[in-house]
């Protein structure tokens, strides 16, 4: 099976600092893989780039397939790329049904008129997107009482939560997340851990970046390791955590 | 040579002008992100304060009063120092109590200020210009460079100054510890006072250097073409704004650069243009516009300055005002709250209540500003999408408005009329045709217009924008053959249906009303749909909303569209309401005004706009009826202004905020709650 | 998770009662109308490491927020070094002493990593000594040594943290507020930034410590603070708090 993601030599550089050099990486399809790496290795770089946030410097994107190095942002999350953000960014002033809605905007079609007017395509659209929504938000563990307030006011977990149901509202084939449990304890910790696996069960794989040993060694199926944006090993957890220079580089006693 | 050289001088001498004003821009933007338009009053004051200290004697308030009779040196000194002081004030009490409010508040409150202080210095010195006085430097022969280039001393001393002034300020923020807590504030004002900055008290020496920078400008300004007067400080203002943002605004040598060149290109293109003097003002903005496409953060700004700035442009409540004053706020939102729930059958009753009041209003007069009101409500919901939905602060929003005006007085009356001598009953049926036209092209010119401001945000958009509707107008003005210039056009027909006119004041009232109706219902059903999430998705996040598959650029031309196409629309009207149309009418300050009805009234609401209208008008008004407006005249407005700040201060997220209107379609979720 | 490595257990000084650095009484803040800290009372004494646990939306942010003056309070008293602070402005805080490193790092973003240094020490009179206290941060803290001239918004997340604990030492405290400093960062990370605050204890600085890392927090701290739903439920010495005890806490009612 050929994987689902491929980044080919992928070199970032910004001025003279080189964050990501030369960077081989293939996420399977219904993996969870894992990303890496000391603070400032270029995880996040890395996954600017595979959501079209970065334009790499050198290198190519392959996804599901089809070469998706030159669009622009909204065409990777089209294709079915969908991300959330290391510092939470959801939508001020927009309640949690309308920021989970946004998510799904690729899947309305209805043309100006049909909205004026009141067209009866436009309106079913509407009624089974807010359903799914609601599905969604009870998926990631959001009660009816959140739906209608506005979601930066809710707390750290629970943003976490609406940013992960707004991502999957898109349908996407990849959801890739920025360390979604920084900031959370050991139980929060474990409930989105058991929704990762949720995801992937439905046939969606996740490219999770996350610090937490415990839960990475439990969750994923696959690591890469990043130093100083290089591949530092790649391949299963129990293996690439093992090894002393992973290690020496980024574990530290406690873990 | 002669001619070239004699330009180049007076544009040097202007461009030093226009970089000190622009250097006050930039210095308080670097610090709050305030873009204060005061600062061209404050330029204005400088120049009066410097020249009644000079003079023995000033008639102030229509009394002699003695003055000292300072050398310029002194009088320069004093008028510094008390503007500088002026701005304290001005940002203790129109801006600070609004640091953590919605973004365009103070920028609302910075236009009302600036109204205040022209009114108020008409009041004081009066409608007539106040002539500089000569003095020793300016007696002194010219210095010929070149054989051919004549500059005056005080040219010299001019230039010299603003040089010595920029430097001196350059290496003060660079290098000196107030400089590098102004930097902090401006990044990021909690952590700022987390480290032990006193920020309000740095904001605060912003606003005394950029005062005095704007004081000495305008003092110059005056000596230099020997007068001051209360509107003065308008259109420097203005083009040290340009100069700031054509420099990178937040860098001072970016103002000095914008500064420099503004003047020259000024001067040059009046000099060398066929008709250049016309086109004068036309020329900075063009500039302005073709340089922000290339350069979206300007010369020297940094590029991350190009963003949509800090702080929401909704939201934030402010927690001044003594508990019962809050109460009654609370009282008032609770309904607004329960009203925007109720959506469709609260704007039935809405509706209701103003076909009541069309019906009952007696007075023909009243029933005209009434009609004014909705007219100028329908504009401001147009200008709502764009700016109170979309989150783009458009300035040039007067420019489709006018399109619109233009389309069906020009179709009436110069052509038919003028041309083929058909009289407008004949062909009344073309104003309702003329309505969706112009509607179309408006929005096609919006598009046209949006597209190379794409790449900009905040406050540089809001600039380019601005920029886009003075050329618009300077061009209504030149354009003699299309737009019949200054002189306007007269006799476009009211409205007439099957012969019938509709020109009694009640039936205008009515025809603004369904048009009302028209506008509010599909502006509300576009922003009730995925193209209203997607606007205010691209509103609060850009980047995030591309993340999520919005092709942001798109719809924030399909924004432009929607928003240019009420613009003609109700633009038709408009001229058909009035007869009578210039290009006075479609003015920059209008287009401030409009956005200010929908900040006091509520950005992104439906109601906002027209609570904003209504307001506003309405104080318009009742101040008239007042006494003390009836003595001094000028000082409505600086009535109005203080009115506006008050309101500002007290409601900054705008009068009725929490109509927030919902973002799901209506009906979509009734079922799904069962 | 074992007890490994020096860890210096504290309770040295813990019988003798000493008159605090930071006493809180009944402190409240509210949100509107919902207050998110309801009559806290906190005592730190002086050369301690206290710490305040607590799961998502507990109000331990609000509750530092307020001791540094960032928000009002709707009640209750602060005194430090035996001088009533309630009222005081937040930059006046730092000057007697008391430094808040915030959540979310907060550093300057478009200043470089030097001049977000030197604005640390704003309160501080002696410019003299500025370039030797960089210097020794410098050395606690490589990574920055390596990016002086970078402007902070480009640094990692991991090095953005490590600035922003620099910067709050900066101005030479007496107390130093920490709302979860090891957020975001790579295990290793997580050691130095825990050794750090050992050091920076035996270095006569006290320290508030917020964390959602409990088991860790409880390690190395005198005495620690649990919160929830705005109140303390529990307090104890660090030494006597079992860190299974604390996950009981933490699920009580709606976690
Ligand atoms: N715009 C930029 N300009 C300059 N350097 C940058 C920029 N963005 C990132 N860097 C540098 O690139 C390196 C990689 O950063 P990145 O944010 O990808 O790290 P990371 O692996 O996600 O770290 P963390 O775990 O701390 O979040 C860092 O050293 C950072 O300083
Ligand atoms: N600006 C705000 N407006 C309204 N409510 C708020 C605001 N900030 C926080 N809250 C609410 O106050 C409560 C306490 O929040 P706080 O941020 O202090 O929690 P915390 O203990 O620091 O949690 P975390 O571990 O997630 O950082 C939460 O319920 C939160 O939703
Ligand atoms: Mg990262
Ligand atoms: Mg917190």
């Amino acid at each position: 099976m050929t994987a689902l993601l491929e980044a080919r030599q992928v070199v970032v550089r910004f001025g003279g600092l080189e964050a990501v050099g030369g960077l081989d990486m293939a996420v399977a399809r219904g993996a969870i893989h894992g990303l890496i790496g000391p603070n400032g290795a270029g995880k996040t770089t890395v996954l600017n780039v595979l959501t079209g946030f970065i334009r790499p410097t050198a290198g190519r994107l392959v996804f599901d397939g089809e070469e998706i190095g030159g669009l622009n942002v909204n065409g990777f999350a089209r294709r079915g790329l969908a991300r959330t953000f290391q510092n939470i960014r959801l939508f001020g002033a927009m309640t949690v049904l309308e920021s989970v809605l946004v998510g799904a905007h690729q899947r309305f079609s209805s043309s100006a008129p049909a909205l004026i007017f009141g067209g009866r395509a436009a309106r079913a659209a509407e009624r089974a997107m807010i359903a799914r929504a609601h599905e969604l938000l009870t998926f990631v563990g959001l009660g009816r009482e959140v739906v209608d307030r506005v979601a930066t006011t809710l707390s750290y977990g629970h943003q976490r939560r609406v940013e992960i149901a707004r991502a999957l509202m898109s349908s996407p084939k990849l959801l890739l997340l920025d360390e979604p449990l920084a900031g959370m304890n050991a139980l929060e910790k474990q409930e989105i851990a058991d929704l990762v696996r949720q995801v992937r069960a439905q046939g969606i794989a996740v490219l999770l970046i996350e610090h937490d040993m415990q839960i990475v060694r439990s969750l994923c199926d696959h690591l890469t390791v990043l130093e100083y944006g290089k591949r530092l090993a790649d391949g299963a957890p129990e293996k690439v955590l093992s090894d002393p220079a992973v290690q020496a580089a980024y574990l530290g006693r406690t873990r | 040579m002669d001619y070239f050289g004699q330009l180049l001088a007076n544009g040097l001498v202007l461009g030093a002008i226009y970089a000190l004003t622009a250097v006050a821009f930039t210095l308080v933007y670097g610090v709050v992100r305030l873009v204060n338009f005061a600062f061209g009053e404050l330029f204005m004051l400088g120049a009066f304060l410097t020249t009644s200290l000079m003079l023995p004697e000033v008639r102030l308030l229509g009394t002699v009063v003695p003055m000292p009779g300072f050398p310029l040196p002194i009088a320069a000194l004093g008028a510094i120092v008390v503007t500088g002081i002026i701005g304290v004030v001005v940002d203790r009490i129109a801006y600070r109590p609004l640091r953590n409010a919605p973004r365009l508040a103070p920028l609302i409150t910075s236009i009302a200020v600036s109204v205040v202080l022209q009114s108020l210095a008409q009041t004081i010195w009066g409608a007539e210009e106040l002539r500089f006085p000569q003095f020793y430097l300016a007696t002194l022969e010219p210095v010929v460079l070149f054989d051919s280039i004549y500059l005056s001393v005080m040219d010299l001393v001019v230039m010299a100054t603003a040089i010595v002034a920029m430097l001196g300020l350059s290496l003060f923020i660079a290098r000196s510890s107030l400089g590098r807590a102004m930097r902090a504030s401006a990044e990021d004002q909690t952590a700022a006072m987390l480290v032990g900055i006193p920020v309000n008290r740095v904001v605060a020496a912003a606003f005394a250097i950029g005062s005095g920078f704007a004081a000495l400008a305008g003092l110059l300004y005056a000596q230099t073409y020997g007068f001051a007067h209360s509107s003065m400080g308008f259109l420097p203002g203005l083009k040290a704004l340009t100069a700031a943002v054509l420099g990178g605004i937040g860098s001072v040598p970016g103002a000095a650069l914008g500064g420099l060149i503004l003047g020259l290109v000024e001067a040059l293109g009046a000099g060398y243009l066929p008709n250049g003097t016309a086109w004068k003002d036309a020329i900075s903005f063009v500039l302005l516009v073709g340089l922000l496409y290339l350069r979206p953060q300007g010369l020297l700004g940094r590029p991350e300055l190009n963003s949509a700035g800090r702080g929401s442009l909704l939201g934030g409540a402010s927690s001044a005002g003594v508990g019962w004053l809050q109460a009654v706020f609370a009282r008032f939102d609770a309904l607004l709250t329960r009203g925007a729930a109720a959506g469709t059958p609260a704007a039935f009753g809405l509706l209701a209540v103003a076909v009541v009041v069309g019906l009952m209003v007696p007075s023909d007069y009243w029933l005209r500003i009434l009609t004014m009101v909705v007219i100028y409500g329908m504009l401001a919901s147009g200008l709502n999408v764009i700016v109170g939905f979309a989150g783009l602060l458009d300035l040039g929003f007067v420019a489709f408005w006018a399109v619109g005006s233009y389309l069906t007085s020009i179709l009436f009356v110069l052509v038919l009329k003028d041309g083929y001598g058909i009289a407008p009953q004949e062909v009344w049926w073309l104003l309702y045709l003329n309505l969706p036209l112009a509607g179309l092209l408006a929005a096609g010119f919006a598009v046209l217009l949006g597209t190379p401001t794409l790449k900009l945000r905040g406050d540089y958009l809001a600039i380019m924008t601005l920029g886009f509707g003075e050329i618009v107008r300077v061009v209504a003005i030149n354009w003699m053959d299309l737009t019949n210039g200054p002189m306007g056009i007269r006799g476009i027909p009211a409205p007439n249906l099957f012969g019938i006119s509709l020109g009694s004041p009640r039936a205008q009232f009515f025809f603004a009303l369904a048009l009302a109706v028209v506008v509010v219902f599909a502006v509300a059903r576009l922003v009730r749909s995925y193209v209203g999430r997607a606007w205010v998705a691209i509103r609060e996040d850009e980047e995030a909303a591309e993340a999520m598959g919005v092709p942001t650029a798109r719809y924030k031309l399909y924004a432009y569209a929607a928003s240019g196409f009420v613009g003609g629309f109700v633009g038709v009207f408009y001229a058909h309401s009035q007869q009578y149309i210039s290009p006075l009418n479609f003015s920059l300050f209008e287009n401030i005004l409009l956005l200010m009805l929908v900040v006091l009234g509520g950005l992104g609401t439906f109601i906002g706009p027209f609570v904003g209208a209504l307001i506003w008008i309405a104080f318009l008004q009742l101040a008239l009826d007042l006494p003390f407006v009836q003595a001094y005249p000028e000082t409505r407005f600086a009535l109005l202004g203080v009115v506006l700040i008050v309101l500002m201060v007290f409601r900054p997220q705008g009068l009725a905020a929490s109509a927030r209107v919902g973002l799901t379609m209506p009906g979509a979720r009734a079922k799904e709650a069962a | 998770m074992t007890q490994t490595g020096p860890i210096v257990h504290p309770t040295l000084h813990a019988e003798r009662p000493v008159e605090p650095l930071l006493k809180v009484s009944g402190l409240s803040v509210a949100y509107g109308r919902i207050r998110a800290v309801d009559g806290v009372d906190l005592a730190v004494e002086p050369g301690r490491i206290v710490s305040l646990v607590g799961s998502n939306g507990a109000g331990k942010t609000t509750t530092l927020m307020a001791l540094s003056g960032l928000l009002p309070l709707a009640a209750g008293k602060v005194e430090f070094a035996g001088e009533d602070i309630t009222g005081l402005a937040p930059e006046l805080r730092v000057g007697r002493g008391i430094a808040h490193v915030p959540e979310r790092r907060r550093v300057f973003a478009g200043m470089s990593v030097r001049e977000n240094l030197v604005l640390g020490a704003y309160s501080r009179g002696d410019a003299i000594e500025i370039a030797g206290d960089i210097e020794r941060l410098t050395a606690l803290f490589p990574i920055l040594g390596k990016r002086m001239h970078q402007a902070a918004g480009t640094l990692s997340g991991g090095e953005q943290q490590m600035l922003a604990i620099a910067r709050g030492l900066m101005s030479r405290p007496q107390l130093l507020i920490m709302d979860e400093p090891t957020m975001g960062l790579a295990p290793q990370m997580i050691d130095l930034i825990l050794d750090t605050v050992l050091e920076i204890r035996k270095l006569g600085t006290t320290v508030l410590l917020v964390e959602q890392n409990a088991v860790e927090a409880i390690r190395l701290s005198d005495h620690v603070y649990i919160m929830r739903l705005g109140r303390i439920v529990h307090e104890d010495g660090g030494a006597n708090i079992d860190p299974e005890r604390v996950k009981a806490f933490y699920m009580g009612v709606d976690a």
